[in-house]
């Protein structure tokens, strides 16, 4: 006995079969148990191909295709400050122990240091002294003309960390936006 | 109820061009198992998906009423990413065309295994061997299964004569055929 072929089986499975082939596939089904059992597997196939779970785009892609056709809406420049959170509380801390460091000598003078990392911190110790003086004899100049405060070294701490962060930002923001044209 | 594609289009259109959210969000995830099973790469397919989506949003001006959203869309992510396998495989582009719908007149390769169809082995074996069709089959196998297009709304989608469509997607059915058989057939023998 001839056993029906594929492209048979396949367009009896889609319904696509010619009416005038249909008879012939039907009664050929009704007395071949092998071309039966190709037809459930073929239409098993087919069910389990269509259940295949969909895959699933990255939550970022609907934001980058967005960010692309209308551009400047998604970020706001609080988001790009949360976005970029992580770098300003790193920079933070780096300025803050760095800021300790500097205006405390007393915490890292220890004898028990090795002698290279010794040297550099009195280097930097020295170079900040020297700023310190130079900034001393700037401030007497100016309070010689006007009247001002006197800052104190941890005012000019924070009033550098603060500058820092926002030239951080400002790069950060920089960088982002020239990546963006570029990708367009 | 889902709003239709043509309406979010037209308040697009009208100004609102946010509202292009809700139809990356309508079709990201049958878009995106078209382009991974072409490209079989998740970060090019991403990117493929991307594109595609940018530039159907500049061509949605152009965009014909008559046709579905979701035809005129897979048009333009199936040339995103034929372009993309086009690039990886050096410029080459591999044609079927001359593929003869007389070779599918053939009897179907021995008898298939014996499983249960309802079974987790039979439905992952097929999940996983789907993955696997190569990239020339896969777009038209999933553009039929997971689209549910017709041949012609294929044809439209491809650009492919319909005669490739179908000898494509025949082979797409023969190839998995025999992998899931071959599959379940060795995991019988070591059963055994």
């Amino acid at each position: 006995m001839n056993h029906l072929t594929t492209k048979e089986i396949l367009q009896y499975v889609d319904g696509t079969i010619l009416n005038g082939e249909r008879t012939r596939v039907v009664d050929h089904l009704e007395v071949c148990a092998r071309c039966r059992k190709e037809l459930e597997f073929q239409r098993a196939l087919g069910r389990i191909a269509r259940q295949t779970p969909l895959e699933t785009a990255s939550t970022q892609l609907k934001e980058r295709v967005m960010e692309r056709v209308v551009p400047g809406k998604q970020h706001p420049w609080l988001q790009k400050v949360i976005n970029n959170l992580g770098n300003v509380l790193a920079m933070a801390v780096v300025l803050g122990i760095l800021g300790y460091a500097l205006s405390t000598p007393t915490a890292w003078k220890s004898p028990e240091q090795p002698a290279v990392i010794t040297d550099v911190l009195k280097t930097y110790s020295d170079l900040y002294g020297q700023a310190q003086q130079y900034l001393k004899t700037q401030s007497a100049k100016m309070q010689s003309t006007r009247v001002s405060t006197s800052s104190t070294g941890s005012e000019r701490l924070i009033l550098l960390t603060f500058l820092s962060l926002i030239i951080l930002i400002a790069i950060d923001g920089l960088v982002v936006r020239t990546i963006m044209r570029a990708r367009l | 109820m889902p709003k239709p594609d043509q309406e979010i289009i037209r308040r697009i259109l009208a100004g609102e061009k946010r509202a292009f959210g809700e139809l990356v969000d309508r079709h990201k995830d049958k878009a995106m198992t078209l382009a991974l099973r072409m490209l079989k790469n998740r970060e090019d397919a991403e990117e493929a998906l991307q594109d595609a989506f940018v530039r159907a949003f500049y061509a949605l001006p152009r965009f014909e009423w008559k046709a579905s959203f979701s035809t005129w869309f897979y048009r333009i992510v199936y040339n995103v990413c034929a372009t993309a396998l086009g690039k990886k495989w050096g410029g080459v582009h591999i044609s079927l065309d001359e593929e003869d719908e007389q070779n599918l007149d053939v009897p179907s390769e021995g008898a298939p295994p014996d499983v249960e169809y309802e079974s987790k082995e039979f439905q992952l074996s097929v999940m996983e061997e789907v993955k696997k069709l190569p990239e020339m089959y896969a777009a038209v196998f999933t553009l039929f299964f997971v689209q549910d297009m017709s041949y012609e709304q294929i044809v439209e989608v491809t650009g492919l004569p319909p005669g490739t469509v179908k000898v494509r997607l025949f082979r797409a059915r023969t190839m998995l055929r025999s992998a899931v058989a071959k599959r379940l057939g060795i995991r019988k023998e070591i059963a055994v």
